[in-house]
């Protein structure tokens, strides 16, 4: 009888191992499909951000360009002029464009100007 | 003979206890809620993220067709006239259309969101309804 208790506890302790383990996989699975949601959030919250702040750097340079032909932009922007100052790319992910009306340039000391038509 | 049979009988309903306790409704109704509960949240991730490329997706046309009616304008302006097919090759836009008060001009073929900008201008004396649109 006592040996039969032995065996039946040693059977149920290997389930509870296999149970657990099953446990840690599950959670494991779970943990990484978590990661790659919450990364792929990220990733999609970073884009918008970025298309945000470009469309917006467009607009205030064709906004002033209209208003002030040649001006010069004494800033930073999130944006590099790309394709002959016809399309603004973002800093963050080149993929990311910007179509421009007016063409913009860059001097030697990193400010940007509307280029002349 | 008959305390035999009652001590078997205990220790088979402890095992079935324990069995039943071990693969319980209580337990199979928690992995349903936590899976469900995981995969609603995954959903509401993706939807989050989804909304936040949509909206800044709409900010960018939006301000598009108001730089393009801000552009129009200016070609009016200097009396040039405005060639939609350039400003869709410019732009890498499929669609474009521009309307001044009744004369309604348009390039490529609109497929998908089209995003329009109205305003008025002062033409001479008249007041004219300007829609530049761009998708």
């Amino acid at each position: 009888m006592a040996s039969l208790r032995e065996s039946r506890l040693g059977q149920t302790s290997l389930e509870a191992l296999l149970a657990f383990a099953a446990l840690l996989c599950a959670l494991a699975v779970l943990a990484h499909a978590a990661r790659a949601q919450a990364d792929a959030f990220a990733s999609a919250v970073d884009k918008a951000d970025a298309r945000t702040a470009l469309a917006r750097e467009a607009f205030y340079i064709d906004l002033s360009a209209s208003i002030m032909p040649h001006a010069s932009l004494q800033r930073s922007l999130s944006g590099v002029p790309v394709a002959e100052g016809e399309w603004l790319a973002s800093n963050a992910s080149g993929a990311l464009r910007e179509p421009l009306f007016h063409k913009i340039s860059v001097d030697a000391d990193g400010r940007y100007y509307v280029q002349s038509e | 003979m008959c305390k035999a049979n009652s001590r078997s009988a205990q220790a088979i309903g402890a095992n079935a206890l324990r069995e039943r306790g071990f693969w319980s409704v209580d337990a199979a109704f928690a992995l349903v809620l936590a899976v469900a509960m995981f995969a609603i949240f995954s959903a509401m991730l993706h939807s989050a993220g989804m909304t936040a490329v949509r909206g800044a997706d709409d900010a960018s046309g939006a301000l598009l067709s108001a730089r393009f009616s801000s552009y129009a304008l200016e070609m009016m302006e200097r009396g040039e006239q405005v060639e939609l097919a350039s400003v869709l090759e410019r732009t890498g836009k499929n669609y474009t259309s521009l309307r001044l008060g009744d004369a309604f001009d348009d390039a490529g073929e609109a497929s998908g969101a089209v995003y329009c900008t109205g305003r008025l201008y002062v033409n001479g004396s008249t007041m004219v309804k300007m829609e530049a649109c761009i998708g």
